[in-house]
């Protein structure tokens, strides 16, 4: 009735529709695959396990989320968002360009949205809600969207995830995430501006000018971060993965020796924390290997390829339908998901198109990005409403005007690749 | 039971420890080997060996034991938005063929393991049947967790699993 894969696919979503972690929902999937094929199951596992030994630069990926925790823990973000309060704090809606910019800032140095979201975004509501010039919903709403940029703006844990599966190089596509992160930043500032103003929202207290060189020298060591995890890499004195690690002991050196703020017990807690992140993360990763494997040997992107081949697809319409049907897949799978087990099923039409795979990953990127705040599964919308206690409908009203900015940047983004390619070129990307 | 309990929280306290000790010797090794290069002139082969076995056993042996139910990256949507009752029944069924599923795969995972012992790592020489061992200890602990939740789903029994 039925063949082998469509069976295994079918397995996989009823049961991570019924509640079981995706990536074990992928493995089970890809054991009743080989059973059903009459293969010695143990290919599953053997996949799997050397996929996940050899995966070299999947290594960074506990390193990133290391260094986000140890980041949170100190009082490194209170110093960053004290330099941006400084920096914007004094225009019309005040505190929220300060969190964007923020954002912008701490995305340079965590890899993942909710690290942005749950660290920096937990004292920022705070200040934004503290006088009660913003509401909670508008709070929590604006801390969500500009916590996607995180993953845009290098270093990213879904870059590394993307390089993965398209065999991209980590440098070229942090250096090509770095233009659309600023102008998602932009855009976000500029909604922010015009609901400010709608609203009329009173300007906040400025930081004086005589105390900015102060701020600025207490946020330099945290400030640093970005440019020697970076500069390790394309100066090429570190791998992407060392540079991780890098960044990990960096934040921590200047958590412990210039702020003084991390005991060896924190330490401890954030490692426990930081490890069980991986595992979580990591099991998703280890399903995908092995579901990737089942993908690739019934030749399904190939197939796609040649079917979208007969239809003499052009490039624009394959990117419509490509956007649409991730922003659609988004609002239901969480980001890495999406990135492991549909993306790949695209890259050789990609490819055939002849769409760069630096831009391509970062159209995507963004992409899933917007689905972590679009209702009603947006991942960070349920951060953003545990850390304030707001109903999730109120937050997704408030929300709406910020997807729609981040749209906007994202039509740019397809439409323009010498605007994301051009920092990758600059640092010698033939492409 | 309380006996019971108390051991079980020993057992997890220490695992966490393990998961501590991966995480963090992964880390300071990597600081080693760039120092090591770049300072010493002298880079160390048997790092990323040892940091790629920390790396695949913090994932597996951290998911079997540390990650409780909630903390696993799944979709609730529909999960979330129906009553206890089918929650129930839902995670029956899905832990019922979850546990069937790895407990049918044991056999040839197990076979394919200790088949690895013939070959061994590049520079530590650890046979890879140890290193890969760490997938039959993480199958047993799936089909147990989902044998737990099975069971709490029969008796209605709110109260934490052991795992948890």
């Amino acid at each position: 009735m039925f063949d082998p894969f469509t069976i295994s696919v079918i397995l996989i979503v009823i049961m991570t529709i019924m509640g079981l972690s995706v990536g074990l929902a992928m493995m089970a999937g890809v054991i009743v695959f080989l059973l059903l094929n009459g293969y010695d199951t143990s290919l599953g596992a053997e996949t799997l396990l050397q996929g996940l030994f050899n995966g070299y630069t999947l290594i960074s990926i506990p390193l990133f989320i290391l260094a986000a925790d140890i980041m949170n823990l100190g009082t490194l973000s209170d110093r960053l968002l004290r330099f941006s309060q400084a920096l914007v704090g004094r225009f019309k809606g005040g505190l929220g360009h300060v969190n964007v910019v923020s954002s912008v800032i701490f995305s340079g140095m965590s890899g993942s949205a909710i690290a942005d979201a749950v660290g920096m975004g937990r004292i920022i509501i705070g200040m934004m809600t503290r006088d009660g010039k913003y509401t909670p919903a508008y709070a929590a709403a604006i801390t969500a969207a500009s916590a996607t940029i995180g993953p845009i703006i290098p270093p990213s844990i879904p870059m590394v995830l993307y390089a993965l599966i398209s065999n991209t190089s980590i440098g070229f596509l942090f250096a090509a995430g770095i233009f659309p992160g600023l102008l998602m930043a932009l855009v976000l500032i500029i909604m922010n501006s015009i609901i400010a103003h709608k609203r009329d929202i009173g300007t906040d207290e400025a930081t004086k000018l005589s105390e900015f060189p102060r701020v600025t020298a207490r946020a330099f060591p945290a400030l640093m971060l970005p440019v020697i995890l970076l500069g390790g890499i394309y100066s090429g004195i570190t791998t992407p993965t060392e540079a991780a690690a890098v960044a990990a002991f960096y934040a921590l050196v200047i958590s412990v020796v210039a702020y003084r703020s991390v005991s060896v017990r924190q330490f401890y807690q954030t490692l426990v924390q930081s490890s069980r992140s991986t595992a979580s993360v990591g099991i998703l990763v280890a399903g995908a290997l092995a579901f990737n494997f089942v993908i690739a040997r019934e030749g399904i992107p190939d197939s796609i390829a040649s079917y979208l081949a007969q239809y003499e697809m052009s490039k624009i319409t394959f990117l419509i339908t490509i956007n649409l049907l991730i922003l659609a897949l988004g609002c239901v799978l969480e980001g890495g998901a999406i990135l492991l087990i549909i993306v790949p099923i695209f890259i050789p039409t990609a490819q055939l198109l002849g769409i760069d795979m630096i831009h391509f990953g970062v159209i995507v990127l963004v992409n899933s990005m917007l689905g972590l705040i679009t209702p009603p599964y947006g991942m960070l919308l349920f951060v953003v409403s545990s850390i304030t206690g707001t109903p999730i409908q109120k937050i997704i009203r408030e929300v709406l005007p910020f997807l729609l900015a981040l749209l906007v940047a994202l039509v740019f983004i397809n439409a323009a690749p010498d605007f994301v390619l051009y920092l990758p070129r600059a640092l010698g990307y033939q492409g | 039971m309380n006996a019971f309990y108390s051991i079980n929280n020993w057992l997890y306290r220490r695992a966490e420890n393990l998961m501590a000790l991966l995480l963090g010797s992964m880390f300071l090794l990597f600081i080693v080997q760039v120092f090591s290069r770049y300072v010493l002139n002298n880079s160390i082969s048997w790092s990323n060996e040892y940091i790629s076995i920390a790396w695949l056993w913090s994932i597996l042996f951290g998911y079997a034991f540390i990650v409780s139910d909630k903390q696993v990256i799944r979709i609730d949507m529909v999960y979330g938005a129906v009553g206890p009752t089918t929650q129930r029944i839902m995670d029956g069924v899905v832990h019922s063929l979850c546990a069937l599923i790895f407990l049918i795969a044991l056999p040839d995972a197990y076979s394919y393991i200790s088949f690895m012992a013939i070959e061994r790592t590049a520079d530590m020489r650890i046979p890879f049947s140890w290193v890969f061992s760490i997938y039959l200890g993480f199958s047993i602990a799936v089909i147990g967790r989902s044998t737990g939740m099975v069971w709490k789903a029969i008796t209605n029994n709110k109260k934490y699993l052991p795992s948890e």
